[in-house]
């Protein structure tokens, strides 16, 4: 068993199941989502790039990317919880946190493609 | 994997800057991953942390999040704007003083890494390579790769500089590289230290590019000079390789990739030597006509015949040996090292009185000092000189850096094998048709070199003539092109001729026409030039740019053969010959 590959599969599966955690629920009401959630999964997804660095296959370079996709997808919805719940006088409402949601929901698509070409790594090697 | 020409160069293999991005990526895991791990825990715990009592009983708001990550972004950088919003409470500058200590560690930590790296040999190595690659990438016009930048190889770069051809050279040692870089060339050219040896390491000098027009192999050992062929052979077949072999047997392996030009520096030396004590003039012609232009003519020597006496016997001393016996002189040997590999008259160093009389000092009309120490062969020259002070002396010049020595011993003739290598080299860059004028050298008897050498000599006011080859086609000579396609007809006097009557005619000489297969050599003035021809011209600078003005341009052409019906550029003629 190599220690590497735990931590990162283990990055990757965080920042997928971080991400989904955050958009289950309905859309639209503020409860059902969490802004520490957000922040984990922003910072668990910023450290599986960082692991992805350095890797000069084509694989690594696609799972680089994916990475960068759910990074800016995930930066976008903090930026925007920020922008909304602090800037604006009326705070949060459910129109926001559809936005919010819908921003993670594209991020979850990349963790998932990630997680997806984890996988299937693995399944190659074994045959 | 199949690599051709056009592809390789562009291919989108991952180059040398991108190995720089990786690996800067690739150290920087562990320290941005710190980076972020200790910022998310101080932002989490200072955003829990509880605030300030108020007066009224209540306690502040803790802060948000966003807050929190803004001071602590401030913080960890050593910016430190204070507390903000509001003062904290002391719970929350307890957790300040941690997380100061925390990320000012991380952040360090993540400059030392970078400031470490940057040192790296292997990231300094792959900078270079990645500046070296770029660099020749850009080159836009055609170039010459020198692998090997010792004597010979630096002598080659000199020359290429010289006559304004691009190169990129590639070498082993970095001290020798170091001082290639400091001498002052009029091109910046782009320089590796890296063994030539490696296809990749050709590859990246721009061994693929369509602007590559040679490989010059001068690199210290035989092996390395012979891969580099090989690789030029089989990647680039368009590119000659021109290669230096010491060891005659490995150049008959070379020789099979055919097309190439493969030097024996020994061989030729002995060569030359042999044709220097035979046939001075045809010696003469040969050294001016592969020296660089604008050096002063070489001196005039008259080796003479009867016995010789050769010290060394090694593979130059050898080759000199037949050369002479080949030339009807009688040759004694001294040597101590291959004294018992036979061959060898005395057994002896040749710097003593006892060994040079052993060998025949008394009659000796003239001595070689061949070995290949360049102390040696001095001490040699000054005994042969002490005893004998007419002898006629050579002398093998090993290291230029000893130059100033044998200047100041003033011997009659002193080859250095490293410029024999390198003016063939360039003779045969600068003008492939003149190497084909050069194996007919042999061909003339003495009286008609004295003529050539001579006429040549005059040429250039008393310097190395410039010499230039033309080929009469559209993209080289267009207007002549142009002009005989028009029926008109152009003779070698014509196009030698000044504009003016009164002026004496241009200051250059027809060596050579090649027309198909014909060869013509010396043609007479009334020949005229037809398209295809290839022409070899020996002159100075001024014939060479009028010659070229003339060949490209019509209007040029029809002053010279007053066949001028109509002047003017190409708006003149859109406008009134229509």
């Amino acid at each position: 068993m190599n220690f590497e590959k735990v931590v990162f599969g283990f990055f990757i599966t965080l920042a997928l199941t971080l991400n989904f955690g955050f958009f289950t629920g309905d859309m639209e009401i503020v409860d059902h989502h969490n802004g520490v959630e957000l922040i984990a999964a922003t910072v668990v997804s910023l450290i599986a790039t960082v692991l992805k660095f350095g890797d000069r296959t084509q694989l690594g370079a696609v799972h680089l990317a994916t990475s960068l996709v759910a990074d800016l997808q995930l930066i976008v919805a903090c930026v925007l919880w920020v922008w909304f719940g602090e800037v604006n006088s009326g705070g949060l409402d459910g129109s926001h946190m559809a936005l919010i949601v819908s921003m993670s929901a594209g991020a979850l698509v990349a963790n998932a493609v990630s997680v997806v070409l984890m996988i299937s790594e693995v399944m190659q090697f074994r045959r | 994997m199949q690599v051709s020409a056009a592809s390789g160069w562009t291919s989108d293999q991952p180059g040398p800057m991108t190995d720089v991005v990786f690996l800067i990526l690739r150290r920087m895991r562990t320290p941005l991953i710190l980076l972020i791990v200790t910022f998310t825990i101080c932002t989490f715990g200072l955003a829990l942390m509880p605030g300030v009592d108020l007066p009224d009983g209540t306690r502040a708001e803790r802060l948000t999040f966003f807050d929190a990550f803004y001071v602590i972004s401030y913080t960890a950088t050593t910016i430190g704007f204070g507390e903000i919003p509001g003062p904290f409470s002391i719970a929350q500058r307890m957790w300040m003083t941690l997380s100061i200590f925390m990320t000012v560690t991380g952040w360090y930590y993540t400059l030392v890494t970078i400031l470490a790296l940057v040192q790296e040999r292997t990231f300094q190595t792959a900078l270079r390579m990645g500046r070296f690659t770029r660099r020749v990438r850009s080159i836009r016009e055609p170039f010459y790769i020198v692998c090997g930048a010792g004597e010979t190889g630096t002598l080659v770069c000199r020359g290429l500089d010289r006559l304004g051809w691009a190169f990129v050279v590639i070498e082993r040692d970095e001290d020798r590289l170091q001082a290639l870089r400091l001498s002052d060339f009029h091109l910046d050219a782009p320089m590796i230290g890296a063994d030539a040896s490696q296809p990749a390491v050709l590859q990246e000098a721009g061994l693929l590019s369509p602007f590559c027009r040679g490989v010059v192999a001068v690199v210290h050992d035989d092996e390395s000079n012979q891969a580099i062929a090989v690789t030029t052979r089989l990647l680039a077949p368009r590119v000659p390789v021109l290669a230096r072999i010491r060891d005659s047997e490995t150049e008959t392996h070379v020789g099979v990739f055919g097309g190439d030009l493969v030097i024996n520096p020994f061989e030729r030396f002995a060569e030359q030597l042999g044709a220097a004590v035979s046939a001075p003039q045809r010696y003469r012609l040969r050294e001016i006509l592969t020296g660089l232009e604008g050096d002063p003519l070489p001196e005039q020597h008259h080796p003479p015949h009867g016995h010789w006496i050769v010290c060394g016997y090694g593979r130059f001393g050898r080759a000199v040996v037949s050369e002479l016996r080949a030339g009807g002189n009688t040759v004694s040997v001294i040597d101590v090292e291959n004294y018992a590999a036979g061959g060898v008259d005395v057994n002896g160093t040749g710097t003593d009185s006892v060994s040079l009389g052993a060998a025949g000092m008394d009659e000796a009309v003239g001595i070689v000092a061949g070995n290949s120490s360049d102390t040696k062969n001095l001490a040699i020259a000054v005994t042969a000189r002490d005893l004998k002070p007419g002898i006629f002396i050579v002398t093998r010049e090993n290291q230029a850096a000893n130059a100033p020595l044998f200047e100041a011993f003033t011997d009659d003739l002193a080859m250095v094998p490293s410029r024999i290598v390198a003016s063939e080299f360039l003779a045969r860059i600068t003008t492939p048709l003149l190497v084909r004028y050069l194996n007919r050298i042999p061909t003339h008897n003495e009286d008609e070199c004295k003529a050539l050498a001579d006429a040549l000599g005059t040429v250039n006011g008393g310097r190395m003539p410039v010499i230039w080859s033309l080929r009469v086609d559209a993209k080289n000579a267009p207007g002549l092109t142009q002009f005989l396609a028009d029926g008109g007809e152009l003779t070698l006097a014509q196009l030698r001729s000044s504009y003016r009557v009164d002026e004496e005619p241009l200051s250059a000489l027809v060596l050579l026409v090649v027309r198909g297969r014909r060869v013509l050599e010396a043609p007479s003035d009334d020949l005229a030039l037809e398209r295809g021809d290839e022409v070899l011209f020996a002159g100075d600078d001024r014939a060479l740019r009028l010659v070229q003005l003339r060949v490209e341009n019509q209007v040029a052409l029809e002053m010279i053969t007053n066949t001028n019906s109509q002047r003017g550029g190409y708006l003149w003629h859109r406008l009134f010959h229509r």
